[in-house]
């Protein structure tokens, strides 16, 4: 009887060459064989198998699978990675920086919070280049496929379908400030472009992180939009209601002595109130004042949502539709609800 | 540098050029009396040849290595420096124990 007849489930030899990175594919499994054999003269079938797949075990190691090392995550690599999910998440929140109201800040997030939808679709596809990608073998020959140069292109597409509507989106809303990040985007496209033209010649391996980039940004703009964005708009609604209330009060104080609401915000200054409160918000525009015979109702817009605008309102008859709005919310205040409008 | 990579560093260094994985999984077995999976040994010996203490080649295929060649694994200058660093380390640790820490078999 041939002294290496016995030898491991073929299933687990198997397994081996799925889950190894090619280039350590040989000795691991090598190294396999000869321990089982070794296993199998010193303990008998029963412990050498018990052995084989605590071993299996064992090799489930990012680096022995992925191949990560210093010749492929390179330490610019990750500052890149880290600065493009900054820039996506400050983005995101920019309308809820302090400054003076402006549409850029609106365009910018509009724009972070929509990369993420887009993306989304393409985070399986960025998955699957990502493993082809960490699978290359040190001086394999590379096709175009396997060198990036079809899936950067199909990668793309979507910033292709993406950018000429909200462009034109946004010329409609009559946002002029708001196509300023458009010149800027378009640049970087550029950029990546003439990166893609020069990965058509790329025949030898080296780790391209690109695919890492068209994973984990949608993700991240989604996480921010979905938990940042949301509960920081909740939270500076909440400050912007507060820091209303001595206006509401002013002008209450207004109708006392004079018998009726004033006309407008202007009447209030010196008398009943100091300053009329400005935005103090990126996003966030000027209050709107509407006097009723009764009543009157206090507004004011926040531009911080991907496909609405936000209308905050103070109405002293309570909830009141605004027009144009398809969403509308209580607030932690009396009187005060918020709409999300076109 | 940690313990395993302090022992299979020493191991590569003595089993002079004929170091391989199961090589050295037996031999520190022999040496320590220490047991250790082939992923773990495998993913310390990737680790030191990306900083560059020791470098491999393939070797021969044989029967029972199912015609898989071996990969031979060599201590470098370099990892033979980070060895002694770390001897003189420990050698400082010790000479800094009080000597009366070391009369254990008095108590």
């Amino acid at each position: 009887m041939d002294q290496f007849e016995e030898q491991p489930p073929g299933w687990v030899r198997t397994l081996l060459r799925i889950i190894v990175h090619p280039e350590f594919q040989e000795e691991i499994e090598g190294d396999f064989l000869e321990k089982y054999q070794i296993d199998l003269k010193k303990c008998g079938l029963k412990i050498a198998r018990r052995r084989l797949y605590a071993d299996l075990f064992s090799i489930a190691k990012p680096s022995l699978i992925f191949n990560i090392n210093r010749n492929t995550m390179k330490p610019r690599n990750w500052l890149v990675l880290l600065l493009l999910v900054l820039l996506v998440a400050v983005a995101s929140v920019a309308p809820f920086l302090p400054g003076s109201s402006n549409n850029f800040a609106h365009g910018i997030s509009q724009f972070a919070q929509v990369l993420g939808y887009i993306g989304l679709p393409f985070v399986p596809f960025g998955l699957v280049w990502l493993i082809i990608e960490m699978r290359n073998k040190n001086g394999q020959r590379l096709n175009r496929w396997t060198n990036g140069y079809y899936p950067s292109w199909l990668a793309l597409i979507p910033v292709f379908v993406f950018l000429p509507l909200q462009i034109t989106r946004t010329i409609l809303s009559g946002q002029t400030l708001g196509i300023m990040p458009f010149p800027i985007i378009i640049s970087v496209m550029a950029f990546f472009i003439y990166r893609i033209q020069k990965l058509k010649k790329k025949t030898d391996y080296k780790f391209n992180p690109a695919p890492l980039y068209i994973v984990l940004i949608p993700v991240i703009a989604i996480l921010t939009s979905k938990f940042a964005v949301e509960k920081i708009a909740a939270l500076t609604r909440e400050k912007t209601i507060v820091r209303t209330q001595p206006l509401i009060a002013a002008i209450e104080r207004y109708k006392t002595e004079n018998g009726e609401y004033p006309e407008n915000l202007e009447s209030l200054k010196g008398k009943y109130i100091q300053e009329i409160p400005t935005p103090n918000l990126m996003g966030m525009r000027a209050y709107q004042y509407e006097k009723h015979n009764s009543s009157f109702q206090l507004s004011f817009e926040r531009l911080w949502h991907w496909y609405a605008t936000e209308v905050v309102v103070y109405n002293t008859l309570g909830q009141k539709g605004i027009k144009g709005n398809y969403g509308n919310y209580p607030t932690n205040h009396t009187n005060w609800w918020y709409y999300l409008a076109d | 540098m940690g313990e395993l990579e302090e022992l299979i560093l020493l191991i590569v260094g003595i089993m002079n050029g004929k170091a391989y994985g199961i090589g050295i999984i037996e031999e520190l077995e022999k040496r320590t009396g220490r047991s250790v999976a082939i992923g773990a040994a495998q993913t310390v010996l990737k680790r030191m040849e990306d900083k560059g203490w020791v470098t491999s080649q393939f070797g021969e295929a044989t029967k029972e290595r199912g015609g898989k060649r071996k990969r031979y694994y060599t201590i470098t200058a370099k990892g033979k420096k980070i060895a002694a660093e770390n001897r003189e380390h420990r050698n400082s640790l010790w000479e800094a124990m009080p000597k009366l820490g070391l009369n254990y078999g008095s108590v």
